[in-house]
């Protein structure tokens, strides 16, 4: 159960994931001008990406979905929080292989304006 | 898709190679007509600024590091490295012990290979592999997260490979 702001954030988040409501996360967890520094190599551009603004950030998490496909994590840890931050690590297996993930967001009066994403494929 | 619309843009960032312990670099540049393009160099303050950070890290002047690039009420958010253990949050005034203990963790470290450098004007962003004989290999992460040129929010990422 959520006890915290950063968890109930985070649990939020992945609803909106599960959800596939990828216009609703972004419209409600992220401002209008954040930033996510994406790794992920899925443009045709070689990573790092920078995604700046909500429509950007909206395509960029739809095709990040259809590339993983089906997600199994299999690992959520190192969960930190402060008022400003939410962070986490993850291994989870996809259509992609299996990867370490880390996610480090950056808060403004509750809402994600720059986003942090480290990878790592381990198979 | 991806071009300078009302709703935002994705830049392609020039990716660097970084230091090995000496601080060589290198820079990779391309473009296309879809990607606004940033190009990330060695001689831009920011690079300069990820450059400096590092002599200071393995020069061991810690004191000058902390004085220089981080406010006084910066904070590290630190993954454990050991299962089971809860992620650190140090605030500036244990970041002496902290980093110490990083040092003394991973003793002689050599960076392998620095990835996805960014610049922004308010956050520097890596990926490194880095080995040491003590602590092994490992994939490392971080992100600065930046208030007037000083480091407010550190956040690292680690994990261990063999």
């Amino acid at each position: 159960m959520s006890t915290t702001f950063g968890q109930k954030f985070f649990d939020v988040h992945m609803e909106y994931i599960r959800n596939n409501d990828i216009d609703g996360m972004i419209d409600d967890q992220y401002t209008q001008d954040a930033i996510l520094i994406s790794p992920f190599d899925i443009l045709p551009t070689p990573p790092p990406h920078v995604v700046r603004g909500n429509q950007a950030l909206k395509d960029f998490f739809r095709k990040y979905i259809d590339w993983q496909g089906h997600i199994d994590v299999e690992k959520l840890y190192n969960f930190a929080e402060l008022d400003d931050s939410i962070n986490f690590m993850a291994i989870f297996s996809a259509n992609t292989g299996r990867w370490v993930v880390g996610d480090e967001w950056h808060l403004v009066e509750g809402k994600i304006d720059r986003h942090y994403s480290f990878a790592h494929k381990l198979v | 898709m991806w071009g300078d619309g009302a709703g935002g843009v994705v830049e392609r960032v020039g990716t660097p190679l970084a230091p090995t312990r000496r601080g060589h670099r290198r820079n990779a540049i391309s473009s296309t007509d879809e990607y606004e393009e940033t190009v990330t160099v060695s001689t831009t303050p920011d690079r300069a600024f990820f450059d400096k950070h590092m002599e200071y890290l393995f020069s061991g002047d810690l004191d000058g590091l902390f004085e220089s690039q981080y406010r006084d009420d910066a904070i590290l958010i630190v993954p454990a490295v050991s299962e089971g253990e809860p992620p650190s949050i140090v605030p500036r005034a244990q970041f002496k012990e902290f980093f110490g203990a990083f040092l003394d963790y991973y003793g002689e470290l050599n960076v392998d290979s620095l990835d996805h450098f960014v610049a922004l004007d308010d956050s520097i962003f890596f990926q490194a592999m880095v080995s040491s004989p003590k602590a092994g290999r490992w994939v490392m992460g971080e992100a600065w997260h930046m208030i007037d040129g000083k480091i407010d929010r550190q956040y690292d990422y680690v994990h261990k490979l063999d």
